[in-house]
């Protein structure tokens, strides 16, 4: 069975019931039209094309793109190569020049695309209790929105606490440990031990010796 | 259906023959024929697609559409194009600066598909036209990629056919046959048979009503070239850096040729 056919379906089905759901899709995908972006992710040897059309997006897995397929590339495509664990960083677009000078993006073609694709992974909104009305009624939708809320918020919450937490332990706990000074103060204290040792040693072998002498 | 009677047709001259699944049947008939197989199916066509397949026909469409290389402001034909599962997805990536013809022999299901087409918000870029295979209303050296996905086994003259798609192709354009084809494993072949010659006609009286249709679509994957034949035959019309890939174990194939 083609695997990599099975792949872009999934994608390109969550894709298109994502945009179906969201609030202001038609505005994002407006600038895209016609536009297509060709994403290499490096870990798995394997090229997607996102194919914009309307309010559509065709997800396409192409052949490996070579020298000759980069320079063939249209005004309105763009090639991006990419590590998968960069991918969440496409969705800053401000980070896409950073991303590229630290070359854990490499890129081809019309910018403009990559900005815009990237804009569309950020600033997508979705409304999801109009969704849900549709199969749990408007009260159900209203109920389960607002406890996800709830939930969500307590979820924040909860993680601000313990970070502060954590935090805190941090800065209050710091002073156990041994800090860099305190050793070298250790250090000197016992050579300091050393040396008053060495000299008493000194002192009481002069006492024996004179003592002998007698 | 009709293909009760029309396979005690009489065959009037040996030269004049061909199959009709099993059966051989003059020449001028069958066109009528396939046309009669899928006038009856067209309506339950895509969901019977979907149970025989058991929806793995949208993945060996795509592959096929992956294969393509098609890009904004290119001609596509997609022949025998039935319900428009290519087409669709090709005037999307063509765009407005690009034009794809779907053409099919069979008015019925051609009908189907530009209803399909429509309801889903493809026009614009999208022609629909009839047309035999064998002698394509095209100009010569028109289209960027000819794509033929489950038809060419029913088509009378397969060599005519891949002829004509030679002629209406761009230099540099390149065609896909997407094609049921021979199971590379015996055991395979086996499952396979018992399936085709068992399963599929029960399907289709079933849903579609139509067992024979389905009887004939068994019959005429067994009597459909197998790879190396199908590559010989692009060859001999003239398409160069020919290859094929096997996809479910080569129970359907995809066939590439360039025309340069």
């Amino acid at each position: 069975m083609p695997a990599y056919q099975a792949l872009t379906g999934l994608i390109e089905t969550a894709i298109n019931q994502a945009l179906e759901i969201s609030l202001n899709a038609a505005e994002l995908l407006a600038p895209l039209d016609a536009k297509r972006c060709i994403v290499f992710l490096q870990e798995f040897d394997l090229t997607l094309a996102f194919q914009f059309s309307g309010q559509r997006v065709d997800v396409l897995s192409l052949p490996a793109y070579d020298e000759d397929a980069l320079d063939a590339l249209a005004d309105d495509e763009a090639f991006i190569s990419v590590s998968l664990f960069a991918l969440p960083e496409l969705k800053k677009t401000s980070q896409l020049t950073k991303l590229i000078k630290q070359n854990k993006l490499d890129f081809y073609g019309d910018l403009a695309v990559v900005q815009k694709f990237s804009q569309l992974l950020s600033d997508i909104e979705f409304d999801f209790e109009e969704t849900l009305s549709a199969y749990i009624g408007d009260a159900g939708a209203y109920t389960l929105i607002k406890q996800s809320k709830l939930l969500k918020a307590h979820a924040k919450q909860q993680h601000e606490l313990l970070m502060n937490m954590l935090k805190d332990a941090a800065l209050e706990e710091k002073p156990i440990a041994v800090r860099p000074i305190m050793v070298a103060n250790f250090v000197d204290e016992v050579r300091q031990l050393k040396t008053d040792t060495e000299r008493l040693e000194a002192r009481i072998n002069m006492i024996i010796e004179r003592r002998n002498a007698k | 259906m009709s293909t009760d009677s029309a396979r005690s047709a009489e065959p009037t001259s040996e030269q004049e023959k061909t199959d009709f699944g099993f059966t051989q049947v003059d020449k001028s008939e069958k066109v009528a024929m396939v046309a009669d197989v899928f006038h009856s199916v067209a309506a339950k066509y895509d969901v019977m697609n979907d149970l025989m397949s058991l929806g793995i026909h949208r993945l060996w469409k795509r592959y096929t559409i992956d294969c393509s290389g098609v890009k904004a402001g290119q001609r596509v034909l997609d022949l025998a194009g039935g319900t428009g599962d290519l087409a669709a997805k090709f005037s999307r990536i063509v765009g407005k600066t690009g034009q794809v013809v779907l053409a099919d022999i069979n008015h019925s299901m051609l009908m189907v598909g530009k209803e399909k087409l429509t309801n889903m918000g493809i026009v614009g870029n999208i022609d629909y036209v009839q047309a035999n295979a064998e002698n394509l209303p095209f100009p010569d050296n028109h289209f960027d990629l000819i794509t033929i996905a489950f038809g060419l086994r029913n088509v009378t003259d397969k060599s005519a056919a891949l002829a004509s798609m030679f002629r209406v192709l761009k230099p540099g354009g390149r065609l896909l046959v997407l094609e049921f084809s021979k199971p590379t494993s015996e055991a395979l072949s086996k499952v396979y048979d018992t399936y085709s010659f068992h399963v599929l006609p029960k399907m289709g009286q079933l849903v579609a009503n139509d067992a024979d249709s389905y009887r004939y679509l068994a019959e005429s994957i067994r009597m459909h070239p197998d790879q190396e034949t199908l590559e010989q035959m692009m060859k001999d019309v003239g398409f160069e850096q020919t290859s094929y890939h096997n996809l479910t174990g080569g129970i359907v194939a995809l066939h590439r040729g360039f025309k340069f």
